[in-house]
């Protein structure tokens, strides 16, 4: 087993840290500060080929393998988690139109998405439904040679500025996946501001009044919709927050080691009272096991074996209920600026506590895992 | 090995209570929304087949019996009689 990275699995992860140090970490307080990711930065994104990197060369996509892919979304998840989910959500559901979507419809949104000159959203979430993703109310009812498209959805990340959005409602009773254009008539898409964490992911709820959707845009078969296309697309997002949140122990860690080495208090710097010391440590076994998954989950992803979506499932839960105890730490460390705007931890924890929300909560994943556990083949290495 | 006996094998491995060939593991509820994926990735890797978007029907994977129809289909290994289509309802 060979623990090192190749040289270019090392070139994308130092360009990947370029661009978030350059274009992301001088914007990300006030990415969280303004509820928005401005539009410059936007703009950045779109450019620098990250929206479509794990997406197929062949529609224009970068094609890097998962452990690059991942070590990108740890890079840009250190700086910034908003502009992370931004990733996430275009990877998410591009990849579904990759699996299941039909050659003319891959012909017709892959190019675009690839090249981040459209962003498309995951738009599966409800008022009233969650976890329970199988009792969603959306309606999709055939109508001549589409569908009409009534309910709501909510929590909708960049909802805002997507032109695309990858929707999940039921017809007659069996879950269907449609894509739907920003500009359809009677979709109305209002923000969802002051959130907790993640604040500046443009969050939005959509409102379908009667939308037309024509027949060619459905995703997959009728009845597919949560189990298959729904499915793929969560466990691609399971696997970008569970690096996106390996990236936030890191930040935790960085920030930590930095304040502990300068701060002094009474007659040592924080770095010598053992308490301090046992927290980073903490820190530095949570990154590395964080880590240490996420690699393991790449591996098997690259692989094509059929543990990596359960091996992922627990990548993304140990991350981020790591990344919620190291930044729940590194506030405590900092004392009352840990508190304040002045230092960037507190951020880390509202953010780390969403971690804990998407793409299944812990609770969920505690669920699934459980059901792992007596699966043999986890077992084998 | 037939696809039967290899697709027995893996539900003896991962599903955690013995079932028979026709038992329905959704709805016994053995195994959670998750596990869909894992069997794709399953058939895929074991069988070196492509699981197709017209053939993500449910019932395909319901069963250790539906599944090796299903894969013997794909192989082209299917009974005539059997037809390539999801099993009735």
């Amino acid at each position: 087993m060979d623990l090192r990275l190749t040289d270019k699995q090392q070139a994308c992860r130092d360009a990947a840290r370029r661009f978030a140090v350059d274009e992301l970490e001088p914007w990300a307080e006030r990415i969280d500060q303004e509820d928005a990711t401005p539009r410059s930065v936007l703009a950045a994104i779109r450019a620098s080929g990250y929206l479509g990197a794990a997406l197929p060369a062949k529609w224009g996509g970068g094609g890097i393998d998962p452990v690059s892919h991942g070590l990108v979304t740890e890079e840009i998840g250190k700086v910034s988690a908003s502009v992370r989910g931004l990733l996430t959500v275009h990877n998410m559901s591009t990849q579904a139109i990759v699996r299941f979507g039909s050659p003319e419809q891959q012909a017709r949104w892959l190019p675009p998405l690839c090249a981040g000159r459209k962003i498309v959203a995951f738009a599966l979430s409800e008022p009233e439904v969650g976890s329970a993703a199988h009792t969603i109310q959306t309606q999709a009812v055939e109508r001549g040679d589409g569908y009409v498209l009534t309910g709501v959805k909510r929590w909708i990340t960049y909802g805002m500025v997507a032109d695309l959005f990858l929707v999940f409602a039921q017809c007659e009773g069996k879950p269907v996946a449609l894509v739907v254009e920003r500009e359809s008539v009677g979709l109305e898409i209002e923000p969802l501001t002051n959130v907790f964490g993640t604040r500046g992911s443009m969050l939005a709820q959509l409102r379908f009044n009667d939308v037309r959707v024509a027949k060619d845009c459905q995703i997959g078969p009728t009845g597919a919709g949560i189990t298959f296309v729904a499915n793929a697309a969560l466990d691609h997002g399971r696997f970008s927050v569970a690096w996106g949140s390996t990236g936030i122990i890191q930040a935790c860690l960085h920030a930590c080691l930095s304040y502990a080495q300068k701060r002094q208090q009474g007659e040592s710097r924080l770095k010598d009272y053992q308490l301090i010391r046992r927290q980073l440590a903490d820190m530095l076994v949570a990154h590395t096991t964080a880590r240490a998954l996420c690699y393991r989950s790449a591996c098997l992803r690259e692989q094509g074996d059929p543990r990596a979506v359960m091996e992922t499932s627990m990548a993304k839960y140990h991350a981020s209920a790591s990344a919620i105890r190291a930044a729940t730490d590194a506030v405590h460390l900092h004392g009352a600026n840990g508190c304040s705007a002045d230092y960037p931890v507190s951020r880390y924890l509202r953010d780390a506590t969403v971690m804990g929300i998407i793409e299944g909560t812990h609770e969920i994943h505690q669920l699934a895992l459980a059901n792992y556990a007596f699966q043999r083949p986890y077992l084998q290495g | 090995m037939d696809p039967r006996t290899r697709i027995r094998n893996y539900f003896d491995q991962v599903v955690p209570d013995s079932v028979s060939d026709e038992e329905d593991i959704f709805a016994r509820g053995l195994v959670d929304s998750m596990f869909g994926m894992q069997l794709v990735a399953f058939v895929e890797d074991e069988f070196s087949i492509v699981v197709e978007k017209n053939d993500l029907d449910i019932r395909h994977f319901s069963s250790i019996a539906a599944l090796a129809a299903f894969v013997e289909a794909k192989l082209g290994l299917a009974h005539p009689e059997a037809g390539n289509g999801p099993p009735a309802d």
